[in-house]
């Protein structure tokens, strides 16, 4: 387990570096862009249609990992945890859930 | 897991630690999931990771550290009725800021006022409030707050706060009642230059989606922010570093046709190719809603 530990430091220090470059590269053209919309795509899978019509209900909260995103933890609301190690295409579940949580939403 | 998840956090050692309503469970890197209860809280809604591997967890009955997930210290000056919804650390100080409702029963659902924003300069081990906190407020007092985002955009640090607005079962956007906050460099962004009435309008109501409602992505330079289970807006980063009149967009907008999710979490990433994608997770709350809620990936830089 020690050995992964730089991994996420040098992730966060390399990601660090990376968002100052950009921001001392795009200095003057910040002005200029400022208020442009960012181009968009959707590309990601559906959670339920991925499920080959398992029954997954929605996702209460969900992770990326940052340095290969095609790991994506979901946790929903009352059937556990899924994860997708491929994007999202293809999902199973990993952890069940054990009991009801509070009301709140 | 045990209860309904509320928040992922990424630990030093590469692990997942998912917390839910009653226990934290981490997961290792080859997939092996270890559940821990926690002691104090009544339950658990969200946390973050300092810099040291420091744990802090946030809750109904306020906020608890931890380092080995068998010892654990509760937060002096966290009022012990709170409901902390969201916790943010700033990378560069480990300044950690934290907010939530004022208190929560399950049945009111909502009181006013909220905590406001919290602060502690010594590892979470205690918190005041932020000196702008009273003005980080509506007219019913200090801010409900759902989400906190610290994020540095060159050298100047901005916080984004969000919360409830009018409240549930009113959820009518009004200035009296404010959702949305941004101090940049600790001064108090203007409230009038937040453009919320154009927000509510293309959220649907005047409330930011609990725990991670708002995502600053440097690469796209530009701001999101989601509200339950309705929409998601974006806004020019370089128009907030520079304090000026906001404009909003809605992220459906970009969306084909039918295209639909209910707005959750957000969440940042990258594609193979290096590219930004932002992850939208689908939260729609009913029972009608629950039925589609995928999680989207959006190429964003």
């Amino acid at each position: 387990m020690s050995t992964l530990l730089p991994r996420r430091a040098l992730i966060e220090a390399l990601g660090a570096l990376l968002g100052l470059a950009l921001w001392k590269t795009g200095g003057a053209g910040a002005q200029e862009q400022r208020g442009d919309p960012v181009s968009m795509d959707v590309i990601g899978p559906s959670l339920q249609s991925a499920a080959s019509g398992a029954q997954v209900d929605g996702t209460r909260a969900f992770w990326v990992d940052p340095v290969d995103s095609q790991l994506i933890i979901a946790g929903t609301w009352s059937n556990g945890v899924w994860v997708s190690r491929d994007g999202g295409r293809h999902w199973y579940q990993e952890a069940p859930a054990t009991g009801p949580g509070n009301a709140e939403s | 897991m045990t209860g309904v998840p509320r928040d992922f956090l990424w630990l030093a050692d590469s692990s997942v630690l998912l917390i839910t309503d009653y226990a934290v469970s981490k997961r290792t890197p080859q997939g092996t999931w270890t559940t821990t209860s926690f002691p104090c809280l009544r339950s658990a809604q969200t946390g973050c990771v300092l810099r040291d591997g420091t744990v802090v967890i946030g809750g109904h009955g306020g906020i608890l550290t931890t380092q080995d997930f068998t010892r654990w210290k509760i937060a002096d000056g966290v009022p012990t009725q709170a409901f902390i919804r969201a916790l943010a650390v700033d990378e560069r100080t480990d300044y950690v800021f934290a907010g939530g409702w004022g208190s929560y029963n399950g049945i009111e659902r909502y009181t006013r006022p909220g905590t406001g924003l919290l602060v502690s300069g010594d590892h979470a081990k205690s918190f005041q409030p932020h000196p702008l906190t009273d003005r980080i407020a509506d007219v019913g007092g200090r801010l409900s707050i759902n989400a906190i985002e610290v994020q540095y955009y060159g050298d100047q640090q901005l916080i984004l706060i969000g919360g409830e607005g009018s409240g549930p079962g009113v959820r009518r956007p009004s200035p009296d009642y404010p959702f949305l906050f941004i101090l940049r460099d600790d001064r108090l962004y203007d409230p009038r230059k937040l453009n919320l009435r154009q927000l509510s309008s293309l959220l649907g109501q005047d409330i930011i989606t609990p725990q991670h409602g708002i995502k600053v992505s440097v690469r796209a330079r530009s701001a999101f922010v989601s509200s339950w289970a309705r929409d998601i807006a974006f806004t020019s980063l370089d128009a907030i570093a520079h304090e000026d009149w906001l404009s909003w967009t809605k992220l459906t907008a970009h969306l084909a046709a039918g295209e639909q999710f209910g707005a959750g979490h957000l969440r940042l990433g990258r594609d193979v190719h290096g590219r930004e994608l932002l992850f939208v997770g689908g939260a729609p709350d009913g029972p009608v809603a629950r039925g589609f809620t995928p999680i989207r990936a959006i190429q964003i830089a």
